[in-house]
């Protein structure tokens, strides 16, 4: 369907601009930006979210022992999940958690990059570049995260500063 | 490159192709907010050519408030003093560089107007009497205060070599020049 509104004429240009920039038509340009709001941003407006350099990021993490990252993370994860997907509307399933994982922190809140395999084995391949304490935070956040399901079990290793999550359904 | 666009006042109709689903949640959105689909639209796109999609490209990285302030309270303040003495020396130089902008008084006020604004770090006013100062609202704590409080003396005396004189009311600060 077809949606029009009124629009300040210097956002306006900008958009033109930018969508010739990225070699798309505005229209598939604005359909970006909406689905990305309906996504992510709404919520994370919502949740009076806040935003980081990854420098900043990096310091604050490195500054903790591991073990308070291992503390922290865990309670973090219960809490930010539930009070994400209450919030949403959405119930506590695998899926839930998926698309935590892929959508919201993966592709939106850039705490790392992470393909998803489920073919054999089904397992998270997370790549992150902010150092090894922030893969110990991640995976334990992770962990924590599908852990809460109660009906996976979770293994899960460091390879570098990389993070696998095997899950396997069925406890 | 664009960035910190400003309004013109005048407004022309835009249209676009939008998948059904989305419009319907679109307008839902629109219905619990009290405001129209339009005003959702215009908002979202100043929002976009102004944070977004520099949030997007620098891989910047979004956290809930109560992560934030489990950091902080595992952190001393000593610590979190010196985090952001140095973030406030170099990141918004940076962000400035990153978008094509020349570091001068004007952006930077705008990358402090964005750190209240969009990354959500305070609540900021501007107050331009006979002594300008800024007011720095913040709902995180005293430890937050700090670390605020050290990232602007960095931002401002490293970046534009001016001195300022910070006064701690509760957990906001006024900001002197």
């Amino acid at each position: 369907m077809t949606r029009s509104f009124r629009l300040d004429t210097a956002w306006d240009k900008a958009l033109v601009k930018l969508a010739e920039e990225k070699g798309t038509s505005v229209s598939s340009l604005l359909e970006i930006i909406l689905r990305d709001y309906i996504l992510f941003y709404r919520w994370a407006e919502e949740l009076d979210s806040l935003i980081f350099s990854p420098s900043t990021i990096k310091m604050l993490i490195d500054s903790l022992s591991e073990e308070e990252l291992l503390e922290l993370s865990r309670k973090t994860a219960k809490i930010t999940f539930e009070e994400s997907y209450l919030r949403r509307g959405d119930s506590l399933t695998l899926d839930t958690v998926k698309f935590q994982i892929t959508e919201q922190m993966g592709k939106y809140a850039h705490w790392f990059k992470v393909d998803e395999f489920n073919e054999n084995t089904h397992y998270f391949y997370i790549h992150q570049e902010l150092g090894k304490k922030w893969g110990i935070f991640v995976q334990a956040y992770i962990t924590a995260l599908l852990e809460n399901i109660g009906e996976v079990d979770v293994k899960s290793e460091i390879i570098g500063e990389n993070i696998i999550i095997n899950i396997n359904k069925g406890r | 490159m664009m960035s910190f666009i400003q309004r013109e006042g005048r407004a022309s109709t835009r249209s676009f192709r939008v998948d059904r689903a989305l419009n319907n949640e679109l307008e839902a959105e629109a219905e619990k907010q009290g405001v129209s689909v339009s005003y959702i639209l215009e908002t979202l796109v100043e929002d976009y050519l102004n944070q977004y999609r520099w949030a997007d490209r620098f891989v910047e990285l979004t956290l809930q408030p109560h992560t934030l302030n489990e950091f902080l309270e595992h952190l001393d303040e000593d610590t979190l003093s010196k985090i952001g003495y140095n973030t406030g020396s170099t990141t918004p130089r940076q962000r400035l560089l990153m978008r094509g902008k020349e570091v001068n008084e004007e952006n930077v006020m705008e990358i402090i107007k964005t750190l209240g604004d969009y990354d959500n770090w305070y609540s900021i006013s501007f107050h331009d009497a006979e002594k300008p100062y800024l007011f720095i609202r913040n709902k995180h704590g005293k430890k937050w205060a700090t670390f605020l409080e050290s990232y602007l003396t960095g931002l401002y005396k490293n970046i534009l070599g001016i001195e300022i004189k910070c006064k701690r009311i509760g957990d906001n600060i006024q900001i002197s020049m």
